[in-house]
C-alpha cells in the first residue's frame, strides 16, 4: 500500500454492484492487516459485500497528533452499494482533521486477463477513475480527551464503465458514501504513585470515553474496574501495575507503582475514654495515630486491639504495639472509665452550702411577718430548723478523659428540702378596731426551698443545676378580747402564702442567673371580720396588717 | 286653838303638792338635735383605717356628714331617773334604754329597738353575754355622746360609755321619732370615723435620739434609746422612703420598750433584722397613735439617722 500523505485519508474502494467473478476481490487484498504507523493497532473485516470494520488506528500517547505524520489508512476490501462505515480512532488529536480521499489507494474491480499462454491472471484491480471525491471533515478536539465527532464523506465518480476482455462491462457505483467516525481514547493510572491505606490500595485510572473496560495487571493478580481496592500482600514491597483501557477494538495501556511505606512512628492520645469491658472497649486504631514513609501505608495490627480499663478499674495504664510489616512500635496511653464511679449517700453532704440566699429570704420573711416588735426582740419563735434536710439521692465520683488529660468528674442526682419557719405571738400594737380591746396575732409562717439537683461533669462542661421552689404557708389566726360592750367579733387573719420558683444553674464553678428570675412573693397579711356591739350594731372589719411584696432573691 | 292646829296641816299640804309639782315639771336636758353638714378629714395612715377610694385624695380620707360633734363637756346624756316615753329625739330614747339598764329591765330595753330588729336583740345578747351586758351598763356612770350623724336612712350616736369607749348606736327614724334599730354596716365611713375618734391624731413630733450605733452587726445586739416629748406615745422608726412601711412601732413601757422609765424607749437590734447590708438612713418620731407607713408628713416632723447595716 502507497503510504498515507499527511492527511487522514479514507481508503475506500469504488466498486460495481457486479463481482469479478472468479476472483474475489479479498484475494487482492488483505483486508485490514494493515499495521498503521502507531503503537498499535488492530482491524478487522470480511470478504464479500459486507460492510466492514471497525477499523482502529490510533497514534502513539507519548505524542499529540502530528499532521506532518503520515497517518494510517485503511481500505475497505469488497463492495457494496450500501456506505460503508470505516470507524477510524484516533488517539491524542491537536488540531483539526482534515479528511480527503485518498485516490492513490482507491482501487476497483478490474478485468482478468491472460498471458500468450492461456494462462488466466487475476484481474488487476485498477483504480478506479474516482474522482469527484468531495467533501471534508473537519475535526475538533475535545482538549485532553480526545475527539469525538462523526460525519459524512461522499464520493463520487463519473459513473464511466470499464470493459474488459471478456466483454463484460461493469460501472463503477456513482456514489459511495462513507460514513465514519473518530475516537479518542485515554488511560492515564492516577495517581501513578499508588496509594493504599492500612495495607489496601486503591488502583484508579482516569480514562475516556467510559463504556471501555479497564484492566489491571499486578504482581498479585489481575482485577477489572476502575478504584479498585486490592489487599496487599504481607509481604509485598513494591511492584508495577499497568492499567489496560479498551473501547471499541482499541485500548490504550499506563504503568504505576505500588511501592509500600515503612511504618516511622506510633502515637496514643495521653487518655482514651473507654466503656465497660464486656459491652467493648475503644479499638485501638480508632485512637491510634502513624506515620509512614510514603503513600502506601501498610496494615497495622495492634496489641492489644482494644484498649480497655481493668476490671472494676476507673483508669488503667495501658502499652500498645504496633506492627506493620517488619516495624514494631510501641506507645502509652491511660484508658479511663466514666462509667466506673464511686457513689456516696447523700446524706453525707452538705447541701447548706448551695441555698446560699436562704438565709436572705428568712430575714425576708421575718421582717414582714413579724411587724411589730420589728429588729427588736421578736415574739417569734423559730419552730423549724432543719437545714439542709435532703430527702434522697446520691453523688457519684468518677473520671474524665478531656483534651488529652484525665480529670475528676462527678455527678449528683438528689432532691432537697430545706425548710425554715417561725411561730410568731404578739399583740397588735394600738390596735384601732373599735371594739377590740385587745388582738394576740398568731402568725406561724414557714419557707421551704425543695427542690432537685442535677449535674454531670463532661468534658468542657461542669453544670450543676439546682431548680428549686420555695413555698410559703402563713396561717394562724386572731385572737381578741373584746372591748366592754362589743359582744362578738369575727375576725381572721388572711395571707397568701409565699412562694418563689426558679432554676438555676453553676456552669464552670460560677452561678448564671436564674432564669426565669427569682422572686419571693407574699400576699397582703389582713384581717378580716366583723365585730357586734350589743346594741346591734355590726361593723365589717378589713385592714391590712402589712402589704404584700415581690422581691427579687437568688436563692442559689 | 282649832284654827291653829289646821292651819298647819293644809300648809303642808300645800308645800308637798307644790314639791311634787315641781319635781314632774322639770325636764331631762339632752344635748341639743341640731344637724348641720360638716367634714370629717381623716389621714389615711391612722393604723387602721379601711380603704376607702372613692373618699380618699392628698393621703386623707374625706368625708361630708350632716350631723353634730359634740366637744368636751358637751354632749353629755342625763342620767334619767325615769323613763321618757317620748321619742322625740335619739339622746332621749338612748337615755332611757341607760335607766332600763340600770334597773336591768332587759324587756323594757328590747322594747326600745323597732321590731325588725327584735330577732337581732335575741340574737346578740343570749344569755350569760346578755347579763354581763347588763351588768357593766348598769354601772356606766357617765354617758357621752361624741358624734351623732344622719347615716344609711337613720341616725348613729357614737357614745362614750364610760369605761367602755366608743360605742355606736344606731336609731330608725319613723314620722320622726327615734327607736333603737340594728344595722349591719359594710361600708368603711362609720367605722373609719370610729377609729379616726379613738386615735384622736395629734402632729408628729421628731423623737430625740440618745444612742444609736454606727454599726448594726450579725450577731451582736446593739441598744437603740430614743426619748418622746409625751409619755404613753409611740416611738416610730422607718426608712427615710415614703410607702415603706414602719421598721418600728413601740408604745412607751411596752413591749420591745425595755426602759422602764415614761418618755424613754429603749430596744435591741441586730443586722439580722435588715435584708440587704449596707447603709441605711432612717427617720424616728413620736405619734400619739400607730402608723403602718411612711408618709411625708412623717419625714418632715421626724429625726433622722444613718446606721451602717453589716453582714
Amino acid at each position: 500500500m502507497k503510504r498515507l500523505y499527511p492527511s487522514i485519508v479514507i481508503a475506500f474502494l469504488c466498486c460495481s454492484t457486479q463481482s469479478f467473478g472468479q476472483n474475489q476481490p479479498g484475494n487482492t487484498t488483505n483486508p485490514g492487516s494493515q499495521n498503521p504507523l502507531g503503537s498499535s493497532g488492530s482491524a478487522s473485516g470480511s470478504m464479500g459485500n459486507t460492510v466492514l470494520g471497525p477499523y482502529s488506528y490510533y497514534f502513539s500517547d507519548q505524542q499529540p497528533y502530528d499532521l506532518t505524520q503520515p497517518i494510517v489508512h485503511g481500505s475497505v476490501p469488497g463492495c457494496a452499494d450500501e456506505g460503508r462505515i470505516v470507524n477510524i480512532k484516533l488517539v491524542n488529536i491537536n488540531g483539526p482533521i482534515t479528511v480527503t480521499p485518498d485516490h492513490a489507494n482507491v482501487v476497483g474491480p478490474g478485468c482478468p486477463t491472460y498471458d500468450d499462454h492461456g494462462n488466466r491472471h487475476p484481474a488487476e484491480v485498477q483504480p478506479p477513475n474516482c474522482e469527484d471525491f468531495t467533501g471534508q471533515v473537519f475535526v475538533t478536539q475535545q482538549p485532553g480527551t480526545g475527539i469525538m465527532t462523526s460525519g459524512s464523506f461522499t464520493a463520487k465518480d463519473d459513473g464511466h464503465w470499464t470493459t474488459c476482455s471478456t466483454g463484460q462491462q461493469h460501472q463503477f457505483p456513482q456514489t459511495v458514501t462513507l460514513l465514519f467516525q473518530f475516537y479518542g481514547i485515554d488511560c492515564r493510572v492516577n495517581p501513578d504513585t499508588i496509594v493504599c491505606n492500612n495495607g489496601v490500595a486503591y488502583l484508579d485510572a482516569i480514562v475516556w470515553p467510559s463504556g471501555g473496560i479497564l484492566t489491571w495487571s499486578t504482581p498479585f493478580g489481575n482485577f477489572t474496574g476502575n478504584h479498585v481496592p486490592v489487599n496487599l500482600p504481607g509481604n509485598f514491597v513494591s511492584g508495577m501495575v499497568t492499567a489496560t483501557y479498551s473501547i471499541g477494538g482499541a485500548s490504550k495501556n499506563s504503568s504505576g507503582i505500588i511501592e509500600v511505606g515503612k511504618l516511622t512512628s506510633f502515637t496514643l492520645p495521653k487518655c482514651v475514654t473507654t466503656t465497660d469491658v464486656t459491652q467493648g472497649a475503644t479499638v485501638t486504631d480508632s485512637v491510634a495515630t502513624t506515620t509512614f514513609d510514603g503513600v502506601c501505608h501498610p496494615k497495622v495490627t495492634y496489641n492489644p486491639a482494644k484498649i480497655t480499663t481493668g476490671f472494676g478499674q476507673q483508669t488503667t495504664d495501658v502499652t500498645v504495639n504496633a506492627t506493620a510489616g517488619p516495624v514494631t512500635l510501641a506507645a502509652k496511653t491511660i484508658a479511663v472509665n466514666p462509667n466506673k464511679a464511686k457513689s456516696y449517700d447523700i446524706e453525707q453532704m452538705n447541701w447548706f452550702v448551695y441555698v446560699k440566699n436562704f438565709g436572705k429570704i428568712v430575714n425576708m420573711m421575718e421582717q414582714a411577718f413579724a411587724f411589730t416588735g420589728k429588729f427588736a426582740v421578736s415574739p417569734c419563735v423559730n419552730e423549724l430548723s432543719n437545714h439542709g434536710l435532703t430527702t434522697g439521692g446520691n453523688i457519684s465520683y468518677y473520671k474524665l478523659c478531656c483534651d488529652g488529660a484525665v480529670k475528676d468528674g462527678s455527678s449528683v442526682a438528689v432532691t432537697f428540702g430545706y425548710s425554715y419557719g417561725q411561730n410568731c405571738h404578739f399583740p397588735i400594737p394600738g390596735a384601732s378596731i373599735p371594739g377590740i380591746a385587745s388582738i394576740d396575732a398568731v402568725v406561724k409562717w414557714q419557707v421551704g426551698i425543695s427542690g432537685t439537683v442535677s449535674a454531670a461533669s463532661t468534658c468542657g462542661k461542669d453544670e450543676l443545676c439546682i431548680n428549686g421552689k420555695a413555698t410559703g404557708s402563713v396561717g394562724g389566726g386572731v385572737g381578741c378580747s373584746l372591748a366592754a360592750g362589743f359582744v362578738r367579733a369575727e375576725l381572721t387573719l388572711n395571707v397568701d402564702g409565699a412562694g418563689l420558683s426558679c432554676t438555676a444553674c453553676r456552669k464552670n464553678g460560677v452561678w448564671q442567673a436564674a432564669q426565669p428570675p427569682c422572686s419571693l412573693c407574699t400576699g397582703d397579711l389582713t384581717i378580716s371580720g366583723s365585730v357586734t356591739t350589743a346594741w346591734c350594731v355590726t361593723n365589717s372589719v378589713s385592714y391590712t396588717l402589712m402589704q404584700g411584696f415581690c422581691k427579687p432573691v437568688n436563692i442559689f | 286653838m282649832y284654827v291653829t292646829k289646821k292651819i298647819p296641816t293644809l300648809l303642808l299640804a300645800a308645800l308637798v303638792l307644790l314639791l311634787a309639782h315641781h319635781s314632774k315639771a322639770s325636764p331631762a336636758e339632752y344635748p341639743e338635735l341640731s344637724f348641720k353638714a360638716f367634714k370629717v378629714n381623716i389621714p389615711v395612715y391612722i393604723f387602721g383605717i379601711q380603704k376607702d377610694s372613692a373618699a380618699t385624695y392628698n393621703d386623707t380620707v374625706h368625708y361630708e356628714i350632716k350631723g353634730v360633734r359634740f366637744g368636751k363637756g358637751e354632749g353629755v346624756l342625763p342620767n334619767v331617773d325615769q323613763p321618757s316615753k317620748e321619742k322625740n329625739s335619739p339622746f332621749e330614747v338612748l337615755a332611757t334604754a341607760m335607766y332600763y339598764y340600770r334597773q336591768k329591765d332587759v324587756a323594757k330595753v328590747k322594747d326600745l329597738f323597732d321590731k325588725a330588729s327584735h330577732n337581732a336583740l335575741s340574737e346578740v345578747m343570749p344569755g350569760q353575754k346578755l347579763d354581763s351586758f347588763v351588768n357593766i351598763m348598769a354601772n356606766v356612770k357617765s354617758v357621752k355622746i361624741v358624734m351623732a350623724f344622719e347615716y344609711q336612712n337613720g341616725v348613729v350616736c357614737l357614745t362614750d360609755f364610760e369605761g367602755m369607749g366608743i360605742l355606736p348606736v344606731y336609731f330608725s327614724v319613723n314620722n320622726n321619732k327615734y327607736y333603737l334599730s340594728s344595722l349591719k354596716d359594710n361600708k368603711p365611713t362609720m367605722y373609719n370615723i370610729m377609729v379616726y375618734l379613738k386615735a384622736n391624731p395629734k402632729p408628729f413630733l421628731p423623737a430625740k435620739i440618745v444612742e444609736v450605733p454606727d454599726t448594726l452587726k450579725q450577731d451582736t445586739l446593739s441598744n437603740m434609746v430614743f426619748k418622746i416629748s409625751t409619755p404613753g406615745n409611740y416611738l416610730v422608726i422607718g426608712e427615710d422612703k415614703p410607702g415603706t412601711p414602719v421598721f418600728l412601732l413601740c408604745k412607751d413601757n411596752q413591749a420591745p420598750d425595755i426602759n422602764p422609765a415614761d418618755q424613754i424607749i429603749k430596744f435591741t437590734a441586730q443586722s439580722h433584722n435588715f435584708v440587704d447590708p449596707g447603709k441605711m438612713h432612717f427617720i424616728a418620731f413620736e405619734s400619739n397613735y400607730p402608723v403602718n407607713d411612711i408618709y411625708p408628713v412623717m419625714i418632715a416632723h421626724a429625726q433622722k439617722f444613718s446606721v451602717y447595716v453589716k453582714k
